[in-house]
């Protein structure tokens, strides 16, 4: 009885050990730091910059420069 | 060792399955607040169970069907966190090109810098190149506004250079009473000298004490410039736009002339002899 006391105490430290080791794991892992309906919201956000900074460099790139007069 | 069982763990493992409300709750949670919480009640679960497998060797269970329970909450935990485990994953691979996109957002951001910069430089310039255009047209229409001949300036030059003013006559010695400046006795023999009537003070030393008194020059000591003619009264008159005023008395001499035309060509032209 008593051993299997000790048997028990000792896999519940185990079973303790391995749960806190899957704890600190998931605290490592990126991303997973909002919900998915959010993530993709920021996804969605990102997206939209990335296109509206490359329209506004395609836009002043192609800007039309000074028009010279031809002289005649 | 006593192990003992407490009820409440398992009524509050079965109550976070039920509601809707809750579940919704729940899902505005991070998904990582959603496997801890899981993993929480995997733990709590599994304790009990071995807690109550452990009991149960020794001492007759307290609820009959509750290890029946606690296995199908463990199951059902487990069945939760493998599928939150798989939306980790997905959110994991999303989560790379979130940060693809940010890195392209920062290049774009200093693209966007750079071009700010250049667009600013370029305003500068251009602000810098106006204005000094504006002011050069305004130099271009004084200078238009106050025009003069060019040939009357070639005069005054040719004038001022002729009396001597800026070389001595190459016959110069000293003791010659000629002056690159008007002395005293040209002075009072010019027209302010005999409007005035001004009274001799003895200033120009160059000639007797009787003859300046008397304000006349002995002949031989009377300097003649070209300019002087047997009118005395024609003089330097003040400048005047687009005018041919007198620069050329009427009776001038011909040395000037020939000074005049000569002045181009020799750069020593300008002091005219006389006599």
């Amino acid at each position: 009885m008593d051993k299997d006391s000790q048997d028990v105490h000792q896999e519940l430290a185990k079973l303790k050990a391995k749960i806190q080791e899957a704890r600190e794991q998931i605290s490592s892992m990126p991303g997973i730091d909002s919900s998915p309906a959010e993530q993709q919201q920021q996804l969605a956000t990102l997206r939209e910059q990335v296109r509206t900074k490359n329209q506004l460099l395609q836009k002043y790139k192609s800007l039309c420069m000074f028009d010279v007069p031809k002289a005649s | 060792i006593f192990i003992v069982v407490t009820p409440g763990v398992v009524t509050s493992c079965l109550a976070q399955q039920q509601p809707e409300a809750t579940m919704a709750a729940l899902a505005e949670k991070s998904t990582k607040d959603r496997l801890l919480s899981v993993l929480d009640d995997l733990e709590v679960l599994s304790r009990e169970l071995i807690e109550m497998l452990a009991l149960s060797r020794g001492q007759k269970l307290p609820q009959p069907g509750e290890d029946v329970q606690i296995l199908d909450l463990l199951v059902q935990r487990d069945r939760e966190f493998q599928e939150l485990m798989e939306v980790a994953q997905q959110q994991g691979k999303v989560h790379q090109e979130m940060q693809l996109l940010e890195k392209e957002v920062e290049k774009r951001d200093s693209d966007i810098q750079q071009l700010q910069k250049q667009l600013k430089e370029a305003e500068h310039i251009l602000a810098t190149a106006v204005y000094q255009a504006k002011e050069k047209l305004k130099s271009i229409d004084k200078a238009r506004r106050g025009s003069i001949s060019s040939e009357e300036i070639i005069k005054y030059a040719h004038r001022i250079s002729a009396s001597n003013a800026v070389c001595a006559p190459l016959n110069w010695v000293p003791g010659d009473p000629r002056r690159p400046y008007p002395t005293d006795l040209e002075m009072r023999s010019g027209m302010l000298g005999h409007m005035a009537n001004l009274p001799t003070n003895g200033m120009n030393g160059h000639l007797p004490g009787d003859a300046l008194a008397a304000g006349r020059l002995p002949d031989v000591l009377t300097p003649h410039y070209p300019w002087q003619s047997s009118d005395v009264s024609v003089g330097m008159l003040p400048p005047h736009h687009g005018n041919d005023f007198g620069l050329e008395p009427p009776g001038h001499n011909k040395e000037n002339e020939d000074d005049v035309e000569a002045m181009s060509t020799d750069s020593s032209s300008s002091s005219s002899d006389s006599d």
